[in-house]
């Protein structure tokens, strides 16, 4: 009887336990909405299904369809923010200030991945964020217009005056049919940042400071010649906000975007035939420039659970992660080893195409990435404003780079008060 | 003979003023008719967009595709052979549907046979393991119909339109669904070389893109509704939540009811109570009270939005619909109600205290029962205020994007769909979150119009 | 007595006490807090740390919130007085009550009633640059001979109808509506009869303004700050001009009578009768005029990136902004300190019209 009673206590708490320990752990992850939200999701659900399920844990992603940086900023202060999140390259500075970021670690796992990307996530030395992925731009052109127009398609070799002069080939032959040689956005990310890059010019010198040099106005003034010589127009002038919008509705030649344009164009218009090509050259540098973004997973301080966030996240930046997010035409990977998996993706010819191009256009010339140490994101508004005022706003260039020039000086002087 | 005189200036009067009259009267409804059409005209042509592929080409056009009866009897026919619902279409197993096209080019040697394809779709907003169209549907071979001679059409290239004429033929193929999943969409793709023109179709192209080259359908299985409301079935059916593949619009629509009748309530019972204590009861700090909800009035919400937002972070209601409904200072109901109350001869309730009733028997038996015509148009305007409201659910729905009420849900939209151009999407939804609002207007209208009558005459 | 009135008083805190409780969370304490913070450096994860002034300082240096403020101050100015001139001359050129007047109320209140959120949405397709109202503008240009000839048509059958009655010795009012429907019918017939040749021939013309993408400014506001002008105004006139109707009709009569045997113009009428009997209804739709457009968010939120931030932004989303800036840190101090910068137009306006507001009744 006793013994009954016993066996009976421990099969009870057996049961307690296996039930416990069966019943997994729950990880919330956060990110952008839009694509991303499918891409993750089916990451997590297909891609990695088996892997989660050994480590006995669900992860539930969390698409933030509004202002994710609110959300973030949010969530941290109040103590409900999921485990793991994006961290956006230019952001990490104010999350890493927050003191709610957990410095990464695994330096075994850091080195696997590009130098250059990881280095983008350092505050004062120390990594606040694995790179997840990254990306940059390239030219796609839509191949019927070319085709059409009879000019040549861009190739590796273009500088930018020579797909200038291609663009204006185009637009003198089917101007009559609204056909344009690209969208143009005033503003640092897009196709003015490669074309800037190009010249060699430093977004923040050693000392801190931002100079609008000659090598800054030359850059400027051939990216303000397009839209004045009608070659491009604004994004708006064709009912979108970028142009890759632009690109979808066939009527502009090329777009300078990066990876997340395959995705959009596979929903938008599938059935558009481009191709694409590094960034151009400049002709006096014989370099090309690039814009390097980059996005991170960066773990939550707070977390209650970190030796299990901390193995979802290598998982999340393992190998097969990245072949799905590579294939889902939204980024390219951030690890080393996947250089080889970009340049023999099959499917889509254009998509690997558009990746190669890519990949290419980061190994070569001057690649700076989308961050601004502890200016941030703020860092882009004077020269965002500088080229608002000029195409929209006729403002006069030299009077425009001189308000711009004032205000990085102003946000230098700022930067230095706090510094202090 | 003086008589008649009179008589007839009194005619001649009359009929002066009847003239004028007439045209006082052709003139004020002339007048009014414009100003009627300027005030909805805008919402009725953007009705009409809401109905189009894409609601930003030729948007002055307004003899569109979906309104036409012969594309209502293509999606009719096609939805009925594909899924026996002429209604809402589909595609069923073992089911067969038959198209056909028409091409037009200038001469007869150039007129190739067009090719038919059933595009992969790998979608990446769409969910990620839905079934593929493209294994389980084929194409049947193409069959030359008839060929006409004489046809005069439009080349479109880009935004060039040129008159042509030329030869046409029309082919008949069939789409036959092989596998055994019901698929509720089915696109198509028709590809041609460029100068060759799509002039006529079962259901018209969705869009013509590679400049001309491709014809694509995004659903050559509709019924009548899903082709003419179809923004309106993509508002609903599109954005689905990733945990539970519900749709979002669905939720939101929820939520918006939930807040709205919620925060009504209780704006109902602070209002009547407070309404009364103050229009029946001395009290200390009674007049401090009247006062400060009088200046609350004058005080923009972007002051107080951070403490309050602050308040429900630390208790942990961010997010939940419960953070719009309580965050409620109903002083312009509760001044609403006290005028009212106010309005109430003191008799009626004084053989009640008498009694010995106690106030809250005498407000819910007696004041009330009165009381009704400004209970109905707290409520109602309630109602329309929680259901429009933008800037603080704004602030306390973040995420998940099941939470949101409509209005931020019509700005998560607009981020989404918007980058696009996608905006008969929009549209589509603008216009599906007001139907609640305005069908209580068309029931309930006079508590709109008496309300602000009364309040402005008052002063 | 004493115990009956001690023994209401408490049934009166008891009734008043879910009122009290709400004012006190969400209105007392929440302007405290916000006065508080407006003198601190607080980013939702520092403690609160004193700064004096400095917020105040800062924002007044702040380029865009200078914008902000000339952007909703005019922008409010503006769009209150448009909206209450028109509304009242509307409500005055119908004057008064008419048959179906059920039918043109609906039509008059419908997009008043509407979410913000949606009628911006609307708009804001409205103004595309490849939208309805370039299109509408297009159309226009591109068919101007039709119109010039309409026009002129128009003016020639007009002045043609006018002189044959004059000649047949009939006096006749110019602005006899028969006669200008039936000038205007045969205008069109005139038009349509010429359609085909080459009088009538559209011209392609694409009209492309940039009515939102803009920082262009058309007068003292940005163009997009008019488009949205254009927007408040469209939904607000037809419900304010029921008010005034509704107004207009209470006027006494007798009033307009005795003008009239006094020899007093129309004009001067309006102006001596009309307006000052108005006076309280007109006190009513410039408060609630001003009070909202001062706070005016919801539209500058919608528009998003179809506008740059400089042409757009108003103080409520200046404020707005600070406390949650896209991917960067909160600045809960100086979100307060604009805030209350809005709080304090707001309540100087009210208070300035309420002054205005009694001594015009007193006149009336």
């Amino acid at each position: 009887m006793k013994l009954t009673l016993l066996k009976a206590l421990t099969l009870t708490l057996l049961m307690v336990c296996t039930v416990t320990a069966a019943a997994a752990q729950k990880l919330t992850l956060a990110g952008w909405g839009g694509t991303d939200k499918a891409i993750i999701h089916g990451l997590l659900s297909e891609v990695l299904r088996e892997d989660l399920r050994a480590l006995n844990v669900e992860v539930e992603y969390l698409p933030i369809e509004s202002n994710f940086g609110q959300y973030l900023m949010n969530s941290l202060s109040s103590g409900t923010a999921p485990d793991i999140f994006y961290v956006d390259v230019n952001s990490v500075d104010v999350l890493a200030g927050s003191g709610k970021l957990q410095p990464q670690s695994a330096a075994e796992l850091q080195a696997t991945m590009l130098p250059v990307l990881v280095e983008s996530f350092e505050v004062q030395k120390t990594s606040f964020a694995l790179p997840k992925d990254f990306n940059a731009y390239a030219v796609v052109y839509n191949r019927d217009v070319f085709v059409d127009a009879g000019v040549d398609i861009p190739h590796a070799q273009d500088t930018w005056s020579t797909l200038k002069e291609k663009l204006r080939q185009v637009v003198v032959a089917l101007g009559d049919e609204g056909v344009y040689g690209a969208c143009l956005k005033a503003g640092y990310t897009g196709g003015f940042s490669p074309l800037l890059l190009s010249t060699g010019w430093e977004p923040i010198g050693a000392d801190g400071r931002t100079r609008l040099d000659d090598r800054f106005e030359q850059a400027f003034r051939f990216y303000i010649s397009l839209f004045h010589d009608n070659i491009a127009i604004l994004a708006s002038e064709l009912g979108h906000s970028w142009s890759g919008g632009c690109f979808g509705t066939e009527r502009t030649a090329i777009a300078i975007e990066g990876n997340w344009l395959a995705g959009y164009l596979r929903d938008k218009a599938p059935n558009l035939l481009y191709g694409a090509v590094p960034t151009p050259l400049n002709a006096a540098t014989g370099s090309a420039g690039n814009l390097l973004l980059s996005v991170g997973w960066g773990l939550n301080r707070d977390s209650k659970n970190m030796r299990l966030a901390q193995s979802v996240l290598e998982l999340l930046t393992s190998e097969k992660a990245q072949r799905w997010i590579l294939a889902s035409g939204l980024a390219l990977p951030s690890r080393r080893s996947m250089a080889q998996a970009v340049e023999s993706a099959t499917g889509r010819d254009a998509e690997a195409q558009l990746a190669n191009a890519i990949y290419a256009g980061v190994n070569r010339g001057y690649v700076r990435p989308y961050s601004f140490g502890a200016y941030g994101d703020a860092w882009t508004d004077p020269i965002n404003e500088a080229l608002s005022a000029v195409l929209v706003g006729g403002v006069e260039v030299d009077a425009a780079l001189k308000v711009a020039q004032q205000r990085f000086d102003d946000m230098y002087q700022r930067f230095q008060e706090r510094l202090q | 003979m003086v008589n008649e005189k009179v008589a007839g200036a009194l005619n001649a009067l009359g009929q002066a003023d009847t003239r004028r009259f007439l045209a006082r009267m052709a003139w004020l409804y002339l007048f009014l008719l414009v100003l009627a059409t300027v005030t909805l005209g805008v919402f009725c042509v953007a009705f009409v967009a809401s109905l189009k592929e894409d609601a930003l080409t030729n948007p002055t056009e307004l003899s569109i595709n979906q309104l036409q009866p012969s594309s209502w009897k293509g999606a009719w026919s096609l939805g009925n052979a594909g899924a026996d619902d002429a209604w809402f279409g589909g595609l069923a197993p073992g089911r067969e549907v038959v198209f056909e096209v028409t091409y037009a080019n200038q001469s007869l040697e150039q007129l190739v046979e067009p090719v038919v394809k059933i595009p992969k779709r790998r979608s990446s907003i769409a969910q990620p393991s839905a079934p593929e169209v493209s294994a389980q549907v084929a194409v049947g071979s193409l069959q030359l119909l008839r060929e006409n001679a004489q046809v005069l059409y439009d080349e479109v290239s880009g935004t060039k339109v040129t008159p042509r004429q030329g030869v046409s033929r029309t082919w008949r193929f069939t789409l036959h669904h092989r596998g055994a999943t019901p698929f509720d969409q089915v696109p198509m793709v028709i590809e041609v070389p460029k100068g060759q023109v799509l002039i006529e179709s079962t259901l018209p192209a969705s869009r013509i893109e590679r400049r001309g080259r491709v014809a694509s359908w995004r659903n050559v299985v509709p019924g009548l509704l899903t082709y003419v409301f179809g923004n309106y079935v993509r508002v609903i059916d599109d954005a689905r939540s990733l945990t539970t593949g519900d749709s979002l619009f669905m939720s939101w629509t929820f939520n918006s009811f939930f807040i709205a009748v919620f925060k009504v309530v209780l704006t109902l019972i602070i209002a009547c109570l407070g309404g009364y204590a103050l229009a029946r009861f001395q009290f200390p700090g009674s007049r401090l009270i009247f006062y400060t909800m009088l200046f609350s009035m004058m005080v923009p919400g972007q002051v107080l939005f951070i403490s309050n937002y602050l308040v429900f972070r630390d208790i942990g209601l961010l997010n939940t619909p419960w953070a719009v409904i309580t965050a409620v200072v109903a002083s312009a109901q509760v001044l609403i109600m006290k005028q009212f109350f106010e309005g109430i001869p003191r008799e009626i309730e004084e053989a009640a205290i008498v009694d010995g009733a106690n106030p809250f028997t005498i407000l819910t038996t007696i004041f009330l029962p009165l009381s009704r015509p400004a209970l109905a148009s707290v409520t109602i305007l309630g109602f329309q205020g929680a259901w429009n409201d933008f800037f603080w659910p704004l602030v306390v729905l973040t995420s998940p994007a099941e939470s949101y009420t409509l209005p931020v849900g019509l700005l998560s939209l607009r981020n989404v769909y918007g980058i696009a151009g996608d905006w008969g999407m929009i549209l589509a939804g603008s216009f599906l979150s007001t139907i609640p609002v305005l069908l209580i207007f068309i029931f309930f209208q006079r508590y709109f119009v008496e309300n602000d009558t009364s309040s402005a005459v008052k002063g | 007595m004493s115990a009956t009135s001690s023994h209401r008083s408490f049934y009166g805190l008891i009734l008043v006490a879910p009122f009290l409780v709400t004012l006190l969370v969400f209105f007392v304490y929440a302007l405290i807090r916000a006065l508080v913070y407006s003198f601190t450096d607080y980013n939702l994860f520092n403690e609160p740390e004193f700064v004096g002034l400095e917020n105040f300082l800062g924002i007044l240096k702040d380029k865009l919130f200078v914008t902000a403020f000339f952007n909703t101050v005019l922008f409010a100015v503006i769009v209150t007085s448009l909206q209450t001139l028109l509304a009242l001359g509307l409500a005055v050129v119908i004057g008064g009550n008419f048959f179906g007047k059920q039918f043109f109320r609906v039509a008059f209140y419908v997009p008043s009633i509407l979410s913000s959120a949606a009628v911006t949405l609307v708009f804001i397709w409205f103004y595309q640059n490849n939208g309805f109202l370039n299109g509408f503008l297009s159309d226009l240009v591109s068919h101007r001979r039709s119109l010039w000839i309409l026009i002129a048509g128009f003016i020639f059958w007009w002045i043609a109808l006018v002189a044959i009655y004059a000649l047949r010795g009939r006096a006749v009012n110019w602005f006899d509506p028969a006669l200008l429907l039936l000038s205007g019918f045969l205008s069109l017939l005139l038009c349509w009869g010429l359609s085909g040749s080459e009088f009538t021939t559209a011209e392609e013309a694409v009209v492309s303004v940039n009515w939102l993408g803009t920082q262009e400014y058309f007068g003292p506001l940005p163009r997009t700050m008019w488009a949205i002008v254009l927007q408040n105004i469209f939904t607000t006139v037809p419900t304010f001009m029921l008010l005034f109707l509704a107004g207009v009709q209470g006027i006494p009569k007798d009033l307009y009578e005795a003008a009239t045997i006094d020899g007093a113009s129309r004009w001067r009428q309006f102006l001596h009768i009309t307006v000052p009997q108005l006076a309280p209804v007109t006190y009513v739709v410039v408060t609630f005029g001003v009070i909202g457009t001062l706070q005016m968010f919801d539209q500058v939120a919608l528009m998003g990136e179809a506008a740059p931030l400089e042409s757009r932004v108003t103080l409520a989303y200046y404020v707005y902004h600070s406390a949650f800036p896209p991917g960067g840190q909160p600045h809960v101090g100086i979100a307060s300190a604009s805030a209350l910068i809005l709080a304090a137009i707001t309540l100087a306006v009210v208070y300035l019209q309420k002054l205005m507001g009694v001594r015009e009744k007193a006149n009336g």
